[in-house]
Order: structure tokens, then sequence, then C-alpha cells
């Protein structure tokens, strides 16, 4: 699904959200759970089925200035840290859930990347700290997707001039 | 049999020495080009060369193309063969790799399997482990 766009260049011109879904089931297929299916759904999860959100961030660089953001709730990004370290679920720690957070908002940004035009670069993931979903406002394509009882939300938008801190600077507020 | 693994996240190189094991390396992990290298030179001094690199791209401090770049540049490492593990998938970033050095690519996301192939066909896993 995406939303229109304003006066900005439109992404979903650029950035169709079904592609988005696939290549993110994909990458969940792979490296987090094959047995339970990534799902697209049709309504973009409130904040209420995102609490205490983990939220992935990439930029893509280019003629299409693009960040890529993957969030889930806390509860399930510990889960998916688990299972892409392979670690019991009292196991994971705060810099496995960063690190798994941030590896999989790469790839799906990365591969998001090559479905562009050539010429765009891919900056290095960072995760946010807690309690800032990324917005679904006007010009954003979105993808909203089940994991289980989990929902995922990612979202394409046009890239603003933040510093987002790596990941080592939110340990404590992610603890 | 050494194989080096280097991605900036940990749960990636924890995946990929995951794979390797079972199929006889054993893994020694970099976070970046730069801790590689230096993995590299204790190793070569401990005469325990790599036959294998797995090297993602997008790295802080060195990237996995001037890593790939680095190895080729020294002739001790010119056996270690070398494969990117990237989601740099577009032909163009393919060609840079290969010009650079790099023996194979393999695109994330990807599968156990897919990995073992590629292994099969460098020539570092014997077909009756790999398939």
């Amino acid at each position: 699904m995406s939303t229109a766009t304003g006066d900005l260049p439109a992404l979903a011109d650029h950035v169709d959200p079904a592609v988005v879904v696939e290549l993110t089931q994909a990458v969940w297929a792979s490296f987090v759970d094959a047995e339970v299916e990534l799902l697209e759904r049709w309504d973009v999860p409130g904040a209420d089925e995102l609490p205490d959100p983990v939220v992935g961030r990439v930029d893509i660089v280019g003629a299409l200035d693009a960040v890529v953001h993957v969030a889930l709730a806390g509860e399930a990004a510990r889960e998916l840290a688990a299972r892409m370290l392979g670690l019991g679920a009292d196991e994971v720690a705060v810099d496995d859930v960063l690190d798994a957070t941030g590896e999989i908002t790469n790839m799906v940004g990365g591969n998001l990347k090559a479905v562009l035009a050539d010429d765009h670069r891919l900056g290095l993931p960072a995760v946010t700290a807690p309690g800032l979903l990324p917005g679904t406002t006007s010009g954003e394509v979105v993808a909203a997707l089940q994991w289980g009882e989990h929902a995922v939300l990612v979202t394409v938008s046009h890239a603003e001039p933040v510093h987002l801190p790596r990941p080592t600077e939110h340990k404590d507020s992610l603890s | 049999m050494h194989a080096l693994v280097v991605d900036d996240s940990r749960a990636m190189r924890r995946i990929v020495s995951s794979i390797l094991s079972p199929l006889g390396f054993t893994p020694v992990e970099a976070d970046h080009g730069a801790t590689a290298l230096a993995e590299l030179e204790r190793l070569t001094a401990d005469g325990q060369v790599p036959v294998l690199a797995c090297v993602d791209w997008n790295m802080p401090v060195m990237d996995g193309l001037q890593l790939v770049s680095a190895i080729r540049a020294d002739r001790r490492w010119r056996d270690v063969t070398l494969m990117m593990v990237t989601t740099e998938s577009e032909h163009s970033q393919i060609v840079r790799a290969l010009a650079a050095g790099a023996h194979e690519y393999l695109i994330k996301p990807f599968t156990a399997d897919a990995m073992a192939d590629k292994l099969r066909y460098l020539g570092l896993v014997p077909a009756a482990v790999a398939s």
C-alpha cells in the first residue's frame, strides 16, 4: 500500500510497495523465521501494536534520497535477535537487539537500493531510540506485515537531514 | 582450515560462521576490514593463513571493497579465496568487486544451501559435504 505524495517527488513512482513487501519477506525467510511466514497486511499497525518500538534506519543516497525504517515492538525485536543469533529469549542482550534490527534494516534497504536506478549508495544502519516510530505521513511508501503475533512496519520516506546515533549510543535507553 | 568472516553485524557473523563450521571451516570473525587485516596478520604469523574470507561490503572504518583490494595486494594472501557476502546486488557493484579481486559473490539474503553451493563451486568443500 502507499500514500499519496504532496509537492515532493513521488516515492511511489520509484518504490513499489509490493516489492518492499516481497524483499522483506525474503529477508525474514532466510534469517529470521522460515516456519512462520511474514504476511502482508492492509492496515498500518498503531502504536499500541508496537509497544516499546525498536526502529532500524538506513539511508539510500542518490538521485532519490530516501530513508528506510523497519519498526517492530521491543518484544518482537528481542525474538528477532534470538532467532538470528540462535539464542534463548532470556539470553538476548540489548546489543543483540540493536545488531539484529540494524542488519535486517540493512538488508531490506540494500535490496531496495538494488531495484532503484544506478548510482545510489547505501548508508550504514542505525537503530533509533525507543518511542520514535517512523511517521506514516503523506509521500511515504508503507508496507505493513504480520509475523505471528507481531506487526512489522516498513516505511520508505524522503530523507531528512537528521543525525541518528549509532546503536551503541542507545544501549542504555533500550535496556 | 580457517575462514575469515568479516561483517559489522554480529548476527550476520554468527549466521555465516554457523554455516561454515559444519562444512569443516574454523571461522575467525572480524567486524570490519581493518580488524580483518589484523586477524590475517595474526593467523599468518601463526602459519594459519585462511583459505577463505567472506566479506561484507558496507562496513565502518574499512569497507569490504577496500579489504579485498588490500588482501589482493599482498602476495602472502594470494591463495585466500575471497567471497563477497553483501546486499550490494547491482551488476555494476558485482563487476567492481570481481575486478578488485573477489572470486565469488553471494547476495544477502541467502540460504545456507546457497553458500554451500558457492563453496563447492570454488572447490573449498567436497561435493558430498556441500550437497
